[in-house]
């Protein structure tokens, strides 16, 4: 997995790809596993590029997110994963 | 899991088949779809039939799926059975029969997610654009 961008500090807001999986494809099989994320180039073309990235997948945590939440993301991982395995 | 990752996409989009430049090519399209992101590149060796078709370029599992399941059963088509066949795909992916199809069958649980059906027309569109003679790059969004 690459995490984008290495600030010192972060707010909930985290874009990442995996490695030899779609962003596009990440997504579908979140959205499945009942997860919402945004995928794609999100509208920052030129950043996207300078980062060297057609498409990434981006997961917003906020105040009202829980520790099950994060817990779901990260097992809907396993799956595209398994998915791609 | 799903019936859009069907082990037959998952296996194109891995190992897409015939991937790559062609030799001797005399036509091509340029494909893109500008809200995914995807581009794809595709070239044919037209005489009487499809003599030899390859593709490249980068995209979602469903767009190099159907990409690579595309240039296997395009290849001796005369272009009124490849355009007969697009005809065909196009249905499928919006919820049509796809008997006979063969591995292209597999596209359609595309027909679910109304978003990716142009991830998996993309290579169509320029297989269409392509055997017109078309010099413009062919994007889904026009």
């Amino acid at each position: 997995m690459r995490l984008l961008g290495a600030p010192r500090e972060r707010i909930g807001v985290i874009s990442f790809t995996l490695e030899g999986v779609h962003p596009h494809d990440v997504g579908t099989i979140l959205d499945q596993e009942g997860i919402a994320v945004r995928t794609g180039h999100l509208c920052a073309q030129p950043l996207l590029k300078r980062l060297g990235e057609t498409a990434v997948v981006r997961a917003s945590l906020a105040a009202y997110s829980r520790r099950e939440d994060l817990d779901a993301l990260a097992a809907g991982l396993r799956k595209v994963r398994e998915t791609f395995a | 899991m799903t019936d859009l990752y069907q082990q037959t996409i998952v296996d194109h989009a891995r190992r897409p088949r015939n991937f790559g430049p062609l030799p001797g090519a005399n036509r091509s399209a340029e494909g893109t779809n500008p809200l995914c992101g995807d581009e794809l590149i595709l070239r044919l060796r037209l005489g009487d039939r499809i003599e030899a078709v390859a593709f490249e370029g980068a995209g979602c599992a469903v767009c190099l799926a159907s990409a690579s399941m595309m240039t296997l059963a395009v290849k001796d088509c005369s272009a009124s059975e490849a355009a007969r066949l697009m005809q065909r795909v196009r249905e499928l992916v919006a919820g049509g029969n796809g008997a006979n199809l063969g591995e292209l069958e597999s596209l359609k649980g595309v027909a679910r997610y109304p978003a990716r059906r142009k991830c998996a027309l993309l290579a169509w569109r320029a297989l269409e654009a392509a055997l017109a003679g078309e010099t413009t790059k062919v994007s889904t969004e026009l």
